[in-house]
């Protein structure tokens, strides 16, 4: 389960069209340390530490690599076993308490978190051949980061945050978050059990421009709203495929909590969705990355297998299957036509370090204004009305 | 003036009564048998052709083969296991006297007051802690644990209710213990001793959280579908479904076939 | 039958005492002891620690406690837990009475088949149940549809799904055999003779049912209350995929604590306080019921 919480999306600056030729020759020379060109540095990596392993991976289901690496598995007899789990307690308390997983999805919203408390375990990025080609945007970023600047996490994939419908039960999706506060909209929705994206959407549709920053009173306010807003709702989508089936089987209409690739598994189901954005929400973005835990057995193996998921050629049929963001520009002529919905500038930046705007308060907030904790706590007093 | 009804109206309300009572059970497992022949992946009305695609496809599949084979060593390892230890301990228990025995019931009840988080998540720390690898074995233990309070209620009370007078008699014409226990305490609680070890075996093959926390790699079937569901329903996942009842409806039947011969013997 | 029965008799035989009973308990014994008990108390202790800073503290502490007992979130869990649980295992008790009176005396040739199929339905899976129970409760199910096409009512009715309602279908539907099997069990320690010997002594059918059945199968029945209360106290995936934003139970908060939070002391705490609170609860039902059968 995948939430929108403290995304990847540059603060303010939209630009207009891909420049892909551009960037690529950015990053092209940029495999620092490695004279040879991009195909054989690629080879440069050991993929034989993974002849006849099996790698087990836990985390978000479709970010495996599990389609996507199917012959680069069949071709080191390699076995990959996946625990398909969204829920980020689960996953961190399977690790804790000793299972062993040589992979596993590091979520923005715990990745701080899972790296403070040795969850997952330092990778030494100097050995990933394709890491140079990973957007800059996402590459530099201190979400994946402990505090020494060590990388704990490789970004895979990334997104921005639409709201996903049904096109036959809304022929015009609402275009603001207040839309949905309304009595039209009893019933209808679904949402993540999870504050960042409705405390967000809601302080700014209420004015609060200095959100993930507000100040108690203001949090107040929002609660309010929010107490509202869940009520309404039908139900807690438990991940992007629960929120897909209830659409599909009728039962909703909408949810706030959408993502592109919901669309394609509809029509699989030959049902339609559409996806538009809400105001309060656009501009908003997500990545995930994928970790090696503790208790890895085969951790060099899993580097290996982390390196593969961020070459070109991987990325851009992840990219197509996901319907997200690639995460090496190298990729973007690799993916399907309908999937190549984003824009690669939001993620390529010539200024290393800058961050996407988070959707909650930061690790350390100025006086007088709501931590990560408050807002929990607020949360919890708003779904018990 | 109390009108006696005649014994057919009787009989007729009660047949009505369980008619409705095992729809309403069974209902549910209907529809998903009936939903994994369904050709389109939709899990909703209408079913506009049937299909047997998704059960060929679980014969290729082999996460599922060996899903499948694990949750089949699991259930019927805790009935036996279960079985064996909460029979035995029903048969210390019953001769002990009434204030024990009902603290002992009482402390038995426990681990089924336990959230089955808490308690898979106590067990896995608890393995961690004493350095034992999570496998199969480890979550067959925390199953037994989960399984022989229901073995050792139910024998229980069926051993209470056996007339040990019977048992005397068999030993005044001398019979030896073990003998008599064999031909006359045994045949009549075997049915509420194969009733328990079919439940335990139930409760085992359909077990997640537990199963999840200390089966460590060796996935079972629930912890299967429980990864292929955040996937999304798809009529696959009532394939296994119905694999699973299937199966654990044929070992039910030949067991309860089995008890029936013992008991008429 | 009485439950005191031949205990002095048995003492008497000699040739028992190699059994003893105090040996056939042991192995039961041991594996509880070790794989329960020590579990179980490893994490009493955590519940006394607190979580701070990424870490557990082993400071002892109550605060904890103080939480589960003060904070007004948990408590409206709580009572709607309870309240959910209550209404659930009166349910099955009043629908696995009557099929296990019906098995015993209406249909009782049959009795043995009917058993085996209630306990038949258990295997179906659990998960996969409540998807099934999804599809047969949403708006485009298949209630709302028959209703709709036979004319009952025009527009399918929205409140079957995601709502308490649900909820507590599901829950029963779940129950119901294992509320059936105890109740069952101890209705055949009643022997029909002692009902006809009443009621040629002119007793009525309910005087017969309250004075002599219930008093006798009341074992069985407080075995189904305690189940199902428990279980339904307990529970978090009914909830989270069938219920609505505003039924969460106290199981998704432990859970959450648990899981999403990592305070595991805070969640062991709760989590202790809920299974004292539901057995204290089970005990007064109990004391209820002996109160009324008298």
């Amino acid at each position: 389960m995948r939430r929108l919480k403290s995304f990847a999306s540059i603060a303010g600056a939209l630009a207009l069209t891909l420049s892909l030729a551009a960037c690529s020759s950015n990053q092209d020379s940029g495999a620092a340390g490695e004279t040879a060109p991009a195909e054989v540095a690629a080879q440069e990596m050991d993929t034989s530490v993974c002849k006849g392993l099996t790698l087990n991976f836990i985390g978000i289901a479709g970010e495996e690599g599990d389609k996507e690496l199917a012959s680069f598995r069949s071709d080191l007899e390699m076995k990959l076993q996946v625990s398909n789990n969204a829920d980020w307690g689960q996953l961190i308390g399977a690790i804790k308490v000793g299972q062993e997983f040589d992979l596993s999805t590091l979520p923005n919203a715990e990745a701080q978190r899972m790296i403070a408390t040795g969850v997952v375990q330092e990778i030494d990025t100097s050995k990933l051949t394709n890491w140079n080609d990973v957007v800059q945007g996402l590459r530099n970023s201190s979400i994946i980061r402990n505090a020494d600047g060590k990388v704990f996490g490789v970004p895979i994939a990334w997104g921005d945050g639409p709201i996903v419908y049904s096109t036959k039960r809304v022929p015009t999706p609402p275009t603001s978050i207040t839309e949905l506060l309304t009595p039209a909209w009893k019933g209808r929705f679904t949402m993540f059990d999870d504050p960042a994206l409705p405390f967000y959407m809601l302080a700014q549709s209420l004015g609060f421009t200095k959100v993930p920053l507000l100040t108690f009173d203001e949090l107040n306010q929002v609660k309010a709203k929010a107490k509202t807003l869940v009520k309404n709702a039908s139900a807690f989508q438990t991940s992007y495929q629960d929120a897909t089936d209830r659409m599909v089987a009728g039962d909703v209409d909408l949810t706030i909590g959408g993502w592109e690739a919901m669309t394609a598994w509809a029509g699989k189901k030959e049902v339609e969705l559409g996806y538009s954005f809400l105001k309060e929400g656009k501009g908003g973005g997500w990545f995930d990355s994928i970790a090696i835990p503790s208790t890895a057995k085969h951790p060099e193996c899993a580097l290996a297998y982390i390196n593969e998921m961020i070459s070109p050629k991987t990325q851009g049929v992840v990219a197509t299957n996901l319907m997200s963001g690639a995460t090496n520009a190298k990729a973007v002529p690799l993916i399907s036509a309908e999937a190549n919905i984003y824009d690669y500038k939001l993620v390529e930046s010539e200024t290393p370090g800058i961050e996407f705007v988070s959707f909650t308060p930061p690790n350390s907030v100025p006086d007088g204004y709501a931590t990560m904790d408050d807002w929990r706590k607020a949360w919890a007093q708003v779904k018990v009305g | 003036m109390k009108r006696k009804s005649p014994i057919s109206f009787k009989n007729l309300a009660g047949i009505l009564y369980v008619g409705f009572f095992l729809a309403f059970l069974f209902v549910p497992l209907i529809v998903m048998i009936l939903f994994s022949f369904n050709s389109s992946p939709r899990l909703s009305f209408p079913i506009h052709s049937l299909s047997l695609s998704w059960y060929r496809a679980l014969i290729d599949d082999e996460l599922f083969l060996d899903a499948f084979r694990r949750t089949l060593f699991l259930g019927l390892g805790t009935a036996i296991a279960s079985g064996i230890i909460g029979l035995l301990a029903a048969l210390g228990l019953v001769r002990l006297k009434l204030r024990v025995r009902t603290i002992a019931m009482g402390l038995a009840a426990v681990p089924l007051a336990f959230p089955a988080l808490l308690y898979a998540i106590a067990l896995a720390f608890f393995f961690n802690k004493i350095g034992v690898g999570f496998s199969l074995w480890t979550t067959l233990l925390g199953h037994v644990i989960l399984t022989m309070p229901f073995v050792f209620l139910i024998v229980g009370s069926a051993l209470e209710r056996f007339q040990f007078s019977m048992l005397e008699a068999a030993r005044d014409l001398g019979a030896g213990p073990f003998h008599a226990f064999r031909t006359i305490t045994l045949p009549h609680i075997l049915p509420a001793v194969v009733g328990a070890m079919l439940l335990a075996m139930a409760i085992s093959a359909d077990e997640f959280v537990v199963a999840f926390f200390t089966a460590g790699q060796a996935k079972t079937l629930p912890m299967l579908l429980y990864g292929r569901l955040n996937l999304g329903i798809t009529p696959a996942l009532n394939a296994v479904g119905v694999v699973l009842l299937v199966v654990t409806t044929l070992l039910a039947a030949l067991a309860a076939r089995s008890t029936r011969f013992q008991v008429e013997r | 039958m009485s439950i005191e029965f031949s205990q002095p008799a048995l003492v008497r035989i000699r040739n028992w005492r190699w059994l003893g009973p105090w040996l056939q308990l042991s192995p039961a014994a041991i594996i509880y002891a070790i794989f329960f008990v020590a579990p179980v108390a490893i994490l009493v202790t955590y519940s006394f620690y607190t979580f701070r800073e990424y870490n557990f503290d082993s400071d002892l502490t109550f605060a904890n406690y103080k939480y589960a007992l003060t904070n007004e979130v948990f408590r409206t869990l709580f009572l709607r837990t309870i309240k959910i649980a209550t209404i659930v295992s009166a349910l099955v008790v009043l629908l696995a009475y009557p099929f296990a009176w019906i098995l015993t005396f209406v249909l009782p040739k049959h009795r043995q088949i009917l058993y085996f199929l209630v306990v038949l339905s258990l295997f179906g899976g659990y998960l996969v149940r409540i998807y099934a129970w999804r599809t047969m409760l949403g708006r485009e199910g298949l209630i709302n549809t028959t209703l709709v096409s036979i004319g009952l009512i025009d527009e399918p009715v929205r409140f079957l799904l995601n709502s308490q309602y649900a909820i507590v279908v599901v829950m029963v539907n779940f129950l119901l055999p294992l509320g059936v099997l105890p109740i069952y069990n101890a209705m055949q320690n009643v022997s029909p003779k002692l009902i006809d010997a009443a009621r040629d002594l002119g007793s009525g059918p309910g005087h017969i049912l309250r004075r002599i059945v219930i008093p006798l199968t009341m074992r069985g029945v407080v075995t189904a209350v305690a189940f199902s209360f428990i279980a339904t106290a307990a529970e978090w995936v009914t909830p989270l995929l069938v219920g609505g934003t505003g039924d969460q139970m106290v199981g998704n908060e432990i859970s959450y604590q648990f899981g999403t939070a990592i305070n595991w002391p805070l969640g062991a705490a709760l989590a202790i306080t809920l299974i004292v609170a539901v057995i204290a609860f089970v005990g007064f039902i109990f004391g209820l019921l002996r109160l009324v059968i008298k």
